[in-house]
C-alpha cells in the first residue's frame, strides 16, 4: 500500500479517535455551567453538617480525628498545610483547612484530601487526593499511628513514592 | 448515548477495572489457560523437555523485560509522560466513558504501528524476534519479550499524551491492549464465529502473526482489533497450518540466548557490512535488508 494512503488513513483515525472526547468535553462544559453552582452549595452543606456531628471518644477512629500539620520541602513543593480529619457521616474524611507557603504565609482552605478507608491496630488504608501538574489523583495510601501524636501517610504510586509524616497541632 | 458517553467517572473504578482485566487475568485467565495447554500437550504426546524449557524460558524473559521495564518507568518514562501532559498537551480530557474508550481505541492503534515498527525497522525486530522466536505457541509465549520492547511503546504512547489524555489512563489502556494480546497466545481455540474473527484480533489471527510460513510473515499486527491490519493492508487469514517461529531457528532454550540473540544478530550483521552509512542503515531498515 502506497505510504501517502497509509498516512492519511492513520490521520483520519487518530483525528476521530481524539476528537470524539474533545467534542463530548466541549459539549459538556457549555452544559454544566450552571450545574457547578450547585456542586459548591452541596460541598458548603456537608461540610457545614459536619461541625454539628458530635465526634464520640469511643469511636475506633478517635485517635486519627483532630488537626494534623503536614510539610513538604521538595523540588515540586515547598510549605505546608493543616488537615482536619472528622467524621462525615459513615467516613471519616481529611480536609486540607489551612495552606502556608514556604514563607508561612497562610490562607484558608477547605478541600476534602483524604478518604479513611480502613483502620485497626495503630494500621490503615485509605485514599489521598494529591494534585500533580495541575491534575487530581485519587491514591490509594497506608497510614501508620506511631505515636498518638505522629501519623506516618505512604504511598506508591506507578512509580511516585513518597512518605508524609503529619503531626498533630492542638 | 452522549448522556453515557460524557457522565463522569472515578479515578478509582476506572482503575479498579482495568487492574481486574490487565493484573488478575493473569490467575483467572493466563494460569488456568496455559494448565489446559499442558494437559492437551500431554494428550497429544507433545509435552516433551524442549516445551518445558521453552515455557521456562519465556518466564525469564519476562523477569528481564519487567526490570527494565520498571527501571525505565521510574527513570524517566512517567516523567516523560507527565512533562508532556503539562507542557505539550491539548486541553485536559475530563474522565468519562468517552475518553477511556477512545483511549483504548488509540492505544491499541498506536500498538499496531509500533509493532508493524518492529518487524520492519532493524533494532525493532532485533528485539521483538525474542518474542517470535519460540518454534511453540502457547500462553507463556506471550511473556517471551526482549531487552527493547519497553523502549518502543514510548515513542507511540505520548502522540496520545499529547492528545489531553491522562498519562496513568495511557499507561492502563496500553496494558489493557497487551493483556487483550496476550490471551491470544493458544492453538486451543480454533476459530470464533464470523463476526468476531472480522472486528477482533483473535488466536487464529495471531497464530498466523507468529507464522514462519512466507505468506505469513509480518502479516496481523493488530493488538485489539483486526480491522487496523484490513484497513491497512496487512490481514491474511489462517489457511495453510501455522509452522512457528523465524525463518533461522535459534534452537535454544538458553535464557540468554533467547534473550539476546536479537541483538546479537543486529550487531554481526552491523560489523560485516562495508561502510558507516550502510551500518546506520542495518539499523533502520527492514530486517531482510542488504546492502546492493
Ligand atoms: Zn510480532
Amino acid at each position: 500500500m502506497k505510504s501517502l494512503k497509509l498516512i492519511s488513513l492513520s490521520a483520519i483515525i487518530i483525528l476521530i479517535l481524539g476528537g470524539i472526547p474533545h467534542l463530548i468535553a466541549y459539549g459538556d462544559l457549555t452544559d454544566n455551567v450552571i450545574n457547578t453552582e450547585g456542586d459548591i452549595i452541596e460541598e458548603v452543606s456537608s461540610s457545614d453538617t459536619v461541625e454539628v456531628l458530635k465526634v464520640e471518644q469511643s469511636s475506633p477512629y478517635a485517635p486519627l480525628l483532630g488537626k494534623w500539620k503536614v510539610s513538604w520541602d521538595s523540588e515540586e513543593i515547598k510549605g505546608s498545610a493543616i488537615y482536619q480529619i472528622k467524621e462525615v457521616g459513615e467516613t471519616i474524611k481529611g480536609f486540607s483547612v489551612k495552606l502556608f507557603d514556604e514563607h508561612e504565609q497562610s490562607m484558608n482552605d477547605n478541600t476534602h484530601v483524604f478518604t479513611l478507608k480502613s483502620f485497626k491496630d495503630k494500621k490503615g488504608k485509605g485514599i489521598y487526593k494529591l494534585d500533580y501538574e495541575g491534575e487530581g489523583y485519587e491514591i490509594p495510601c497506608k497510614i501508620e499511628l506511631i505515636t498518638p501524636n505522629q501519623l506516618k501517610v505512604s504511598y506508591d504510586y506507578y512509580g511516585y513514592a513518597d512518605t508524609e509524616i503529619w503531626n498533630r497541632v492542638k | 448515548m452522549i448522556e453515557f458517553l460524557s457522565k463522569k467517572l472515578e479515578w478509582l473504578d476506572v482503575e479498579y477495572w482495568f487492574t481486574v482485566f490487565n493484573d488478575w487475568s493473569l490467575i483467572y485467565l493466563i494460569i488456568p489457560f496455559f494448565i489446559i495447554e499442558l494437559i492437551r500437550y500431554k494428550f497429544q504426546g507433545r509435552l516433551n523437555k524442549d516445551l518445558i524449557f521453552d515455557s521456562v524460558a519465556n518466564v525469564l524473559t519476562f523477569g528481564a523485560f519487567y526490570v527494565i521495564e520498571i527501571i525505565i518507568g521510574i527513570l524517566f518514562a512517567t516523567k516523560l509522560y507527565f512533562w508532556v501532559y503539562a507542557n505539550f498537551s491539548l486541553p485536559h480530557l475530563p474522565l468519562n466513558w468517552a475518553t477511556v474508550i477512545c483511549c483504548v481505541l488509540l492505544a491499541d492503534f498506536a500498538y499496531y504501528w509500533e509493532h508493524r515498527m518492529m518487524h520492519r525497522i532493524g533494532i525493532g525486530w532485533a528485539t521483538h524476534t525474542v518474542h517470535h522466536s519460540s518454534p511453540h505457541f502457547n500462553m507463556s509465549v506471550a511473556y517471551r519479550f526482549g531487552p527493547l520492547d519497553a523502549v518502543f511503546p514510548l515513542f507511540f504512547s505520548i502522540p496520545i499524551v499529547m492528545l489531553g489524555f491522562d498519562p496513568i489512563l495511557v499507561l492502563l489502556s496500553e496494558l489493557f491492549v497487551q493483556s487483550f494480546q496476550a490471551i491470544l497466545h493458544t492453538e486451543v481455540i480454533k476459530k470464533l464465529p464470523g463476526p468476531i474473527e472480522f472486528i477482533f484480533n483473535t488466536p487464529s489471527h495471531h497464530r498466523v502473526h507468529h507464522g514462519s510460513n512466507r505468506q505469513y510473515w509480518d502479516k496481523n499486527y493488530a493488538g485489539i482489533l483486526i480491522i487496523w491490519d484490513r484497513m491497512l493492508g496487512t490481514f491474511e487469514p489462517e489457511v495453510e497450518e501455522v509452522k512457528y517461529g523465524i525463518s533461522e531457528p535459534i534452537n535454544s532454550n538458553n535464557p540468554f540466548t533467547v534473550f539476546f540473540h536479537g541483538l546479537q544478530r543486529l550487531s554481526l550483521k552491523m560489523t560485516r557490512v562495508k561502510g558507516i552509512f550502510n551500518k546506520i542503515l542495518v539499523f533502520i531498515k527492514p530486517p531482510d535488508w542488504r546492502p546492493k
